[in-house]
């Protein structure tokens, strides 16, 4: 068994921090510029980066500007950290040091920002339109371990400053087969010629795969992408879907704007317009306690309310046409 | 020369306070604007207050007159913030006075957490945003700041073309019942408004009627610079709507779709592309009006180059000029869309193959 193939993962049984932990080490390994920095979550998912490179491995609690300020100086010095913290710690308490230590110097340091998910009490966050907002930031958001991990590794490879989004609980399989994990280049997990649902996250793109199976039992053919790297967009396959099906829902774990939604919609303005729906928190839905999945399906994320709006979506266009 | 504080006592000679006439008559910016309007608001409602983060008053006095409503916070933005969510808390209007860029990045977690999700009745001043703050760099510069908080919950965002709007919006946000963010320049900007007129939060307001295309701006110099590019282009027979998006959240869907109307929009604004004005026309047009969109705004990028602000305006692609080509890149857009026929996809097969199921 390969570390990170499916298999793998798969019998760990590993959530997509984890897993992200994992590839973390894996880097380190193999190259000493890899730092690890680590605020509140500590030494995640019990992969002990520490006792394995105690030197290179360098602990903030709570202190996340000083956090991302060194982060920021031991790029510039030719190092490469990977910073772990909670992504409201991570994106709003030091928003500005993100942008001026890191994405400004186009410095070379990855963020992992785990969202702990409403059943916390942390409340969900704005981290892929603040994210995005920066210049020179790249933004991945995962759909499931697998992809975490190659997510990590690509992310290692690519020069300049990264924001990867993580949650700490576990999500259902996308990659059961594996993963081709490219910055930037979307993945057609599914072909179909009657609309597109575009998704990025752990837990979304899994509920947009069942909800075009959902769809396929009333005769609608649903193409689903899955379009891990929100920034920068993939242009040409956003385009080509937009020509292809005339039709595209986004689904994302996020509020409704500025987000992937955004982004998607931004390009279809200037590529190629169609009309779209965007789904994704609603104001009203936002800070009300439960799990993942609880909350998923209040706010129309869960597989079901996917199809439902797709379906109604598709409904409006044909009735037009 | 006289300053605006000194009309303010002899109300009998002189255009009246906060009419075009009287910006006019005393050059004044948008930021002196809204300290003139803060100063004004606090005589008449004793719960005002003005809170500020070490930028200078502009030459209105507003710790003289009501020094018990006056903190000076100091270079620390987060307290700032957290201190005017406490007076808020008990019944006060606190306005935030400080830079944009820190307002929204340095201090964003009170922002979101204390303000936005509160809903607490703060008025956040942002100034110098944009790229304004000219030769102080890119740390001072304020590109993302509509992205950031667009994306947060009950937060009205007002980005005023003029000093005449900005006093107008200072009034609008104090009468306004929750958190407010009042985008200002710093630059002299040009006038947009000699005439009066009504600003209505979240109402659009039309400059210059065309069927062509509608350009869409926000903003100081960017309102302006729309005017002056729908001027050229009505002199090559094209005719461009012009509106000044004063509110650009919660956005007039209603104006916006009309300008959709026209078949092609051009956004306008000194903001980055992504997720500003921009973006949160996008958003509305493919969900609701699908049509060519041209995006004028700073690339997503960080200002290697400054200077006096009119020549980082054409420097960074956002100034008349730039904004008629985009009009005339959106109409070419326009053309090829019409050519193409409805309805896109496989919808029309399909619609019929699936027409009894529905």
């Amino acid at each position: 068994m390969t570390a990170g193939s499916p298999q793998w993962v798969a019998h760990q049984g590993l959530t997509a921090a984890a897993a992200c932990r994992l590839a973390q080490c894996e880097l380190a390994r193999n190259d000493a510029r890899f730092f690890s920095l680590e605020a509140n979550p500590g030494d995640a998912g019990g992969f002990p980066f520490r006792a394995e490179f105690p030197e290179r491995y360098l602990a903030w609690s709570g202190a996340e500007a000083s956090l991302i300020g060194a982060a920021g100086g031991l790029a510039l010095a030719g190092k490469i950290p990977l910073v772990n913290l909670f992504s409201s710690f991570a994106l709003i308490r030091a928003c500005e040091q993100v942008r001026l230590d890191l994405c400004y110097h186009h410095a070379n340091a990855k963020l992992f920002g785990s969202i702990e998910g409403p059943e916390t009490g942390l409340p969900e966050i704005e981290d892929l339109a603040l994210a995005r907002s920066l210049p020179n930031m790249t933004v991945i958001a995962p759909a499931d371990a697998t992809a975490a991990y190659h997510a990590t590794l690509a992310a290692g490879a690519h020069a300049g400053p990264v924001y990867i989004r993580l949650t700490r609980t576990a999500a259902q399989e996308v990659y059961g087969r594996g993963c081709q994990f490219k910055i930037g280049q979307g993945i057609v997990l599914r072909d179909g010629s009657d609309l597109t649902l575009v998704a990025a996250g752990l837990g979304v793109v899994a509920e947009a795969l069942a909800a075009a199976e959902l769809l396929r039992r009333d005769g609608i053919d649903a193409r689903v992408i899955d379009l891990h790297t929100v920034k920068p967009v993939d242009r040409a396959l956003l385009k080509q879907a937009a020509e292809e099906t005339g039709l595209i829902v986004t689904i994302e774990e996020h509020p409704v704007r500025g987000g992937l939604g955004g982004a998607v919609a931004e390009v279809l303005g200037d590529e190629c317009p169609v009309p779209m729906r965007i789904l994704g928190i609603p104001d009203a839905c936002r800070e009300q306690p439960g799990t993942q999945e609880e909350h998923l399906r209040r706010c129309g994320l869960d597989a079901s309310g996917i199809a439902a709006s797709a379906r109604r979506a598709l409904e409006l266009e044909w009735q037009e046409a | 020369m006289a300053s605006p504080q000194q009309t303010s006592g002899a109300p009998a000679a002189g255009p009246a306070i906060g009419s075009p006439e009287w910006i006019a008559a005393y050059s004044l910016s948008g930021r002196t604007a809204c300290r003139k309007a803060q100063l004004d608001l606090a005589r008449v409602e004793e719960r005002l207050f003005s809170l500020e983060g070490d930028l200078g008053q502009y030459m209105v006095p507003f710790h003289r007159e009501f020094p018990d409503r006056f903190l000076q916070i100091g270079i620390a933005e987060g307290d700032l913030v957290g201190a005017a969510v406490g007076l808020a808390m008990r019944g006060k209007i606190p306005f935030v006075n400080t830079f944009a860029a820190f307002l929204s990045m340095r201090a964003c977690e009170q922002v979101r957490f204390d303000v936005a999700c509160q809903g607490a009745n703060v008025k956040l001043v942002g100034y110098v945003a944009g790229l304004s703050a000219c030769f102080a760099g890119p740390s001072h510069h304020c590109i993302e700041d509509m992205a950031i908080l667009r994306s947060m919950p009950n937060l009205v965002i007002l980005s005023p073309a003029d000093a005449v709007e900005t006093y107008k919006a200072t009034f609008a946000a104090a009468a306004w019942d929750g958190p407010v963010y009042l985008r200002v320049g710093r630059a002299d900007t040009p006038q947009v408004y000699f005439g009066d007129y009504e600003l209505t939060i979240g109402k659009a307001v039309v400059l210059a009627e065309g069927d062509d295309l509608a350009i869409l701006a926000t903003g100081n110099q960017m309102v302006a610079e729309a005017v002056a590019a729908a001027k050229q282009l009505r002199q090559a027979g094209i005719g461009a709507r012009v509106l000044n998006v004063h509110t650009v959240q919660p956005l007039d869907r209603e104006a916006v779709l009309a300008a959709a109307a026209t078949g092609a929009v051009v956004t306008v604004e000194d903001h980055n592309v992504l997720g500003g004005l921009g973006g949160a026309v996008a958003e509305l047009l493919a969900q609701e009006a699908p049509v060519p969109l041209v995006r004028v705004g700073v690339e997503d990028c960080f200002c290697e180059t400054v200077g006096p602000y009119e020549e980082m305006v054409a420097h960074y692609g956002l100034d008349a000029a730039a904004i008629a080509a985009a009009a005339r890149r959106a109409l070419e857009r326009k053309r090829i869309c019409r050519q193409r026929s409805r309805p896109r996809g496989n919808q029309l097969n399909r619609s019929k193959e699936l027409g009894d199921r529905w």
